[in-house]
């Protein structure tokens, strides 16, 4: 891979990053008085004053955007008025508890999608593939706050074998990676049976079989590793959409992450918090797709090396 | 690999491998419970035995009579004694009416971008592909959220945020069809006869694409319906006194220990409208038109 492919797809996403706090900048402003809302109604007016200066609410329309710039780069986003602490403290203790869910979904994910999508390219148009596109169908048909609720009545209520809410134990954590990482894994399972099957029609598998190598052998070496591209696409969205994902899971299973804060904090209205947590899911996004990039260019060298379209 | 496995992955297939047909029975179904669904939604008033929030506090939580609760309250009662089966059928008019509003605005914004995309070339080009790379940028939940926040909940800005979900689909289908079908005889020749662009793309390029337009919408609605339902869920959707499936939900999981019923049966309706508008969809696509499989 080379330097420029790089450092063009890193600049890509700085300049996301910028236009995506430009973007709530105008928001922010096209929806009103922002001291009012980034500061406690009650905040004395010394203090308003101060805050005025400091994010430069005084000056004309550019140096006020160069200063909130500014004061973002700065990691100031204004101060949570449930508690007084600074939003961007608020939000960030939440990460890990998010982390852990998101990871163990993915985990769930993968481990379900990947075998199903592959089973499915494989046995094509038998009871298998069958019921794997059921699964990817009905996936997507079950909302996940219903999903989750089902799992409830099930697991905590009439066999109670989980607890139902809360994170004090890995079995608390059990149920919301299973409703996040099943839907996952229906989308995990489309897309990689999709991408099977393309491969599994190209001549190169074709000698593979002819060279009489063994199942396992065609499949780990020879055909994932060329099926691979939209699948880690396919992943790495549903990590830079971990967050959005959080949201009702976390909610449901009163799982105290980021997605249940985003819940209160756009309840009550608490500005600050929520643009912590928009740059944040943006940063999320801009970093999976970039990681996805760099992937892409491990994965098949014809990307980004200069010699692309020639090798072909 | 079963050997006729192997012969098909021996025959060089031009064509996408496509999926198996889905069994008729299920796209009947699928019709038919839509067709109930509709009709709910529609005679709503005439169905429902009491207001949906018409509240009796003597009979609060009552199963549905099926299982032994009070006569008259199919699907039983919920917290502030309203009416479960009420309830459903006027949350499922609301819930349809904004998911197809919605849906309507969303396509109807992107194809208006696609036509000016695909007319102008271009810096207008440019500019939407720079709106899609960046509406990619931010998770829509996440965005959606933030502008509820920001403005505050109304249900016009609710309706207008379910719009902008996935215009961007219709903009890049639509941009796609029509730069296509700017190279075909027919508008080729009603440009030389001196038809403004917008009677010919309105009354002789739509027309020709519509299909594949309803295609993308019947594809495009399942999501709508969860994301509505979804936010509602949350409490930052519809808020009462009007109702919705999500809010159902939302209100009935706390009392999911006395009262499951409550949260399962809208629920319940949320899943089979979805599974069926995603299963008339795919049947749709694959008798209207192959250019929108993906």
């Amino acid at each position: 891979m080379n330097v420029r492919f790089l450092i063009a797809r890193t600049l890509r996403a700085l300049l996301t990053l910028i236009l995506v706090v430009t973007f709530v900048f105008v928001m922010l402003r096209l929806a009103g008085d922002p001291i009012k809302m980034l500061l406690p109604e009650e905040t004395p007016a010394n203090v308003i004053e101060q805050y005025r200066a400091r994010w430069g609410l005084d000056a004309p329309i550019y140096v006020q955007y160069v200063s909130y710039i500014s004061s973002v780069l700065r990691g100031d986003f204004g101060t949570s008025f449930r508690d007084g602490r600074p939003a961007l403290e608020v939000v960030t203790e939440r990460i890990p508890a998010t982390a852990t869910l998101g990871f163990a979904g993915l985990i769930v994910a993968l481990l379900v999608g990947l075998p199903a999508g592959i089973a499915a390219a494989m046995k094509r148009n038998s009871a298998i593939d069958r019921a794997v596109i059921s699964f990817a169908v009905l996936g997507h048909s079950i909302p996940t706050f219903f999903f989750g609720i089902l799992l409830i009545l099930l697991f905590s209520m009439s066999l109670r074998w989980l607890p139902s809410s809360g994170s004090a134990t890995w079995a608390h954590l059990l149920m919301p990676a299973c409703t996040i990482g099943l839907w996952n894994a229906a989308t995990i399972a489309r897309f990689t049976r999709a991408s099977m099957l393309d491969v599994l029609s190209k001549p190169f598998m074709r000698t593979a079989v002819a060279n009489g190598l063994p199942l396992s052998w065609r499949i780990l070496g020879y055909a994932l590793p060329n099926a691979a591209i939209p699948i880690v696409t396919i992943i790495g969205l549903i990590v830079g959409q971990l967050l959005s994902g959080a949201v009702i899971v976390e909610t449901v299973f009163a799982w105290p992450g980021i997605g249940r804060l985003t819940v209160t904090a756009v309840a009550a209205r608490e500005v600050a918090v929520v643009q912590t947590i928009v740059f944040l899911a943006a940063l999320t996004m801009v970093a999976a797709n970039l990681l996805v990039d760099l992937l892409y260019g491990w994965l098949d060298p014809r990307i980004g090396s200069s010699t692309e379209g020639k090798s072909r | 690999m079963s050997n006729q496995a192997v012969v098909s992955s021996i025959t060089p297939t031009a064509k996408a491998p496509r999926n198996f047909r889905i069994p008729s029975v299920l796209i009947s179904s699928a019709m038919g419970f839509l067709l109930i669904a509709a009709l709910c939604a529609v005679f709503a008033n005439v169905l429902a035995p009491y207001g949906y929030n018409d509240q009796n506090l003597l009979y609060r939580l009552k199963p549905p009579s099926f299982l032994g609760g009070p006569q008259g309250h199919y699907l039983g009662t919920d917290e502030l004694g309203r009416d479960v089966f009420s309830r459903l059928v006027f949350s499922l008019r609301f819930s349809l009416i904004i998911a197809i509003a919605g849906t309507l605005i969303g396509a109807g914004f992107g194809t208006l971008l696609g036509f000016l995309a695909a007319h102008f070339r271009g810096v207008c080009d440019e500019a939407l592909s720079a709106l899609i790379d960046f509406q990619a940028a931010i998770p829509f939940m996440i965005f959606a959220l933030a502008a509820l926040a920001f403005f505050g909940n109304s249900i016009l800005l609710f309706v207008t945020l379910l719009g902008l979900y996935g215009w961007e689909v219709y903009a890049r289908l639509v941009r796609g069809l029509v730069l296509s079908a700017k190279e075909l005889g027919y508008v080729e020749a009603l440009r030389n006869l001196g038809f403004h662009p917008v009677r010919i793309y309105g009354m002789h390029v739509l027309p020709n694409i519509a299909g594949s337009l309803l295609v993308q919408i019947t594809l495009n609605l399942p999501g709508i319906i969860i994301l509505e339902s979804g936010l509602s869920f949350l409490g930052l959707g519809i808020q009462p006194p009007l109702t919705s499936l999500g809010l159902m939900i939302g209100n009935g999981r706390e009392f999911m220990t006395t009262a499951w019923w409550t949260a399962v049966a809208p629920g319940l309706v949320i899943f089979l409208t979805a599974l069926s508008v995603t299963l008339v969809g795919d049947w749709l696509r694959d008798r209207l038109d192959a250019s929108t499989s993906t």
